[in-house]
């Protein structure tokens, strides 16, 4: 039991994955017997409607022969164009985001979208041997941006370097080009085109020296800019007065914007440290960088 | 001895209390680089979940660090790297079972530092479908109990989830029954029944094992039961 006499969450773990000892399962049995809350937390983890639909399922009486998939279909078919119709028409708007941040709360995961995969590093093997993450180079990194002019920062090599910052398009088709500078970040001049996935790099030089960054077998950073209708929509959210900085973190992390969503998630736990169901899902974020 | 094998041997000896915790916190942190490590080599191409699983892999160490602290090992580990290692790669075969078997991702993240594990739950299922599962599991039970003892078992040694996990924590998680009634079903007692948890569901060579019957009996004697609960229970 932890300190307020509830199970530590690696029990639930290990109750959840039949990994207890006897001892320490008669141990769950019992304290669950009498304690609603940890047992209403492992029906949420183990998702008990679940286990519950797939037992009625086992034991339903064996099916006749002969008996027709078609009237279930076509009853499935009204139903979903019935309810589609519904959402449509009476789309509840008022407590939708209470309701999301509460269920995003409740399952301990942002919803990222498909394509933040994409911007991770692609091959991470072991021992450092390739496809590692950058470490030099610091944002944009394994997240999508909401400017289409977002601000590029590294790590410095030391005195007298010059840099120059590239970004280049999918099948390494230059976009942007910045003109050596010696500082660690750059703004570019021109828009990115949103809605596309880019990688950057750095060219250092240093008198003869030439150093391009990430070092290998380190991987270029790959960042997205949002299309211009989602950035809008962000923009107008984060602009609303009694903003929250956890909806906004949701918000963020639902549409990519990890590094966004990590800093409204410290936000709301600047705020309200004890919210563990907050550091749970600001852990949850993907880490491009290694620990 | 690594930095590691210091600090897991730190953490055994060291007194329970404040520092304990801290220990633990520190020996977990510095464990996760390796986990990372395996769980990127064994889930290489596959993203989306690595995270998960290697929160999943922390929590299964934290029970056994936790489980070494109050009840030691006959053997002192001589490589913790190889033994995390170890570990994350059980991990990882479970979350490919998982993933064969239909299952879908990790459902849940849990990536806490030991320092952090004093959280109270506070979330609950909707009402609606907790109110359901609890008068289904209380009905079910209501009619197994009226089976036959043999009927029963070989009913509930088998039941499963979409998972091919036990589900008989669907009468504990509803409140309908626990252990010891749940032995006393099968006919065992309290303790042999938890000595056997970890193996459920079983297959039906094991259950005609202990019902002394051949499988081709203990399969008659769940369909009889799966028929008399189909009639008592139309709409399950």
């Amino acid at each position: 039991m932890n300190d307020s006499g509830h199970l530590r969450p690696e029990v639930i773990f290990g109750y959840r994955n039949q990994l207890l000892t006897a001892d320490e399962l008669r141990g769950v049995d019992s304290h669950i017997a009498s304690c609603e809350v940890c047992r209403v937390e492992l029906a949420s983890q183990m998702d008990l409607p679940g286990i519950a639909a797939a037992v009625r399922e086992s034991l339903l009486a064996p099916k006749a022969s002969g008996q027709s998939w078609i009237p279930y279909a076509a009853a499935a078919a009204v139903l979903l164009a019935t309810g589609t119709v519904w959402f449509i028409k009476f789309r509840p708007a008022a407590n939708s985001e209470k309701a999301m941040v509460d269920n995003v709360l409740r399952t301990g995961r942002v919803p990222l979208p498909d394509f933040v995969a994409g911007l991770l590093p692609r091959h991470e093997v072991l021992m450092g041997q390739g496809g590692e993450p950058s470490l030099e180079l610091i944002t944009p990194a394994g997240t999508a941006v909401l400017s289409s002019r977002p601000v590029f920062r590294w790590k410095s090599l030391g005195d007298a370097w010059n840099y120059s910052v590239r970004v280049y398009r999918p099948g390494l088709e230059l976009q942007a080009a910045s003109p050596a500078i010696a500082g660690t970040e750059w703004t570019p001049d021109a828009d990115l085109p949103p809605g596309i996935d880019y990688e950057w790099q750095v060219a250092a030089s240093r008198g003869a020296e030439r150093v391009t960054l990430p070092h290998p077998p380190q991987t270029p950073p790959r960042f997205l800019v949002v299309d211009r209708a989602e950035a809008e929509r962000l923009l107008r959210l984060a602009t609303r007065p009694s903003i929250s900085p956890l909806l906004l973190a949701v918000e963020y992390g639902r549409a990519g914007l990890i590094e966004d969503s990590r800093r409204e998630f410290n936000e709301e736990l600047r705020q309200h440290p004890e919210e563990t169901g907050v550091r749970r899902l600001l852990d949850s974020l993907p880490v491009h960088s290694p620990p | 001895m690594s930095d590691l094998d210091g600090l897991l041997d730190a953490w055994l000896h060291c007194e329970a209390g404040r520092s304990a915790d801290s220990r633990l916190s520190e020996l977990v942190d510095e464990t996760r680089p390796l986990i990372r490590r395996v769980v990127a080599s064994r889930l290489a191409g596959i993203g989306e979940d690595r995270e998960d699983v290697c929160s999943e892999v922390q929590m299964e160490l934290l029970l056994w660090l936790r489980r070494m602290k109050t009840d030691p090992l006959p053997v002192a580990i001589e490589d913790y790297a190889a033994y995390v290692s170890t570990i994350a790669a059980n991990g990882c075969n479970r979350y490919f079972r998982r993933r064969y078997t239909g299952g879908a991702s990790v459902n849940i993240t849990v990536s806490m530092s030991a320092g952090q594990l004093e959280a109270v739950p506070d979330r609950a299922q909707p009402v609606e479908q907790a109110i359901d599962c609890r008068r289904y599991a209380a009905r079910l039970w209501e009619e197994i109990r009226a089976l036959p003892l043999k009927q029963r078992t070989a009913l509930l040694f088998h039941l499963r989830d979409a998972h091919g996990n036990s589900a008989l924590s669907l009468f504990q998680l509803t409140s309908t029954a626990f252990l010891p009634a749940i032995a006393a079903a099968v006919g065992m007692s309290e303790a042999e029944l938890a000595g056997l948890w970890n193996d459920l569901p079983l297959d039906d060579n094991r259950i005609a094992a202990l019902l002394a019957c051949t499988r081709q009996q203990v399969i008659n004697l769940r369909m009889s039961a799966r028929k008399r609960l189909a009639k008592r229970i139309p709409t399950s």
